[in-house]
């Protein structure tokens, strides 16, 4: 396999089971958040904030999947 | 189909040089990446006019428009402050938090708009922010608890020490790649979908993918510098907070 062909593999590798994890983690985590607000209407706005601070640290890890994939992307 | 490069030379009107300025001083080695600097002067620049422009002829009794959304940004701004830091030491880190999220939110936004580039789509801006918030949290830890912050690299067990310093050493580097990821990102992909998609396409809906991306970027411009702030003010309550026992 010549590595161009790596290259391409590594990329969409990176970028697809990156999204996989994180789309699994965001959703649980949006989950909660409508359950909670459900719960205690109330709470809604701490919740959100909160929701937004937990879906912000979750994307960081696909993120720099995707730039490690356009890293891999200059090398096709 | 055009490559990505053809598209990066076809929106370089601006005729930005693709290398860095390299500049020798004695031993040191710089080079300054010159599209990055001119975008933050430029993004400075627009703070400036934007917030002079807004707290002119302020009024108690009858705010105007513009006043009232600096009063709004700075409010907001505060109440999460003061939820996650007692008044008193909130109030020493105000100023920075507020320059801060200013700074990032109008230079996200400001990659948007078409030929531009936001400063914080380079790496090199990111990690100095993320550097400058590292260091003004171990300097406060330092200063409002003096030795007891020790304590808190040998939090549970002093054999934990590596891992709390591998900890506290992992937040600016997620810091930085967060925000540089994001932004980087999303202005890579509009070049990618300028690349798959034609101009030629425009009067059959070719432009809509290219909004709808521009609207989600938009936000998450937003959500970013809101991120961060929000980080570094956690990051400075985690290392102020006295024990509690």
């Amino acid at each position: 396999m010549d590595v161009s062909a790596g290259a391409a593999l590594g990329a969409a590798l990176a970028v697809g089971l990156g999204a996989l994890g994180a789309g699994i983690g965001d959703g649980l985590v949006s989950s909660k958040t409508v359950e909670a607000t459900a719960r205690q209407p109330e709470l809604r706005g701490n919740l959100m904030v909160i929701m937004f601070i937990g879906v912000g640290l979750i994307e960081a890890l696909p993120i720099i999947g995707v730039v490690i994939a356009f890293m891999l992307f200059g090398k096709i | 189909m055009k490559s990505i490069e053809q598209i990066h030379e076809e929106l370089n009107i601006w005729h930005f040089p693709h290398h860095p300025w390299e500049v020798t001083i004695g031993n040191m080695h710089l080079a300054f990446n010159p599209k990055t600097l001119i975008m933050t002067w430029i993004v400075m620049i627009i703070i400036a006019v934007f917030w002079v422009w807004a707290t002119r002829n302020m009024e108690m009794k009858k705010p105007s428009k513009k006043q009232l959304l600096a009063e709004e940004i700075f409010n907001f701004l505060r109440g999460l402050v003061n939820e996650n830091l007692d008044p008193h030491k909130g109030a020493s880190i105000m100023t920075l938090i507020f320059a801060l999220f200013i700074f990032l939110l109008f230079s996200n936004l400001w990659g948007l708009v078409p030929t531009m580039m936001s400063p914080t789509a380079d790496l090199n801006t990111t990690a100095g922010l993320a550097v400058m918030v590292f260091i003004l949290v171990q300097i406060l830890g330092f200063r409002y608890r003096g030795g007891g912050y020790v304590k808190y690299y040998l939090h549970p067990y002093p054999f934990f020490l590596p891992l709390t310093v591998v900890e506290e050493l992992a937040k600016p580097v997620t810091l930085a790649f967060r925000l540089y990821g994001n932004i980087f990102a999303g202005e890579v992909l509009m070049a990618v979908l300028l690349s798959l998609i034609g101009l030629k396409t425009f009067y059959f809906l070719g432009f809509l993918p290219h909004v709808i991306w521009l609207a989600f970027s938009i936000f998450v411009g937003c959500i970013q510098a809101f991120i961060f702030t929000m980080l570094t003010i956690a990051y400075t309550a985690r290392a102020v907070a006295e024990e509690e026992h």
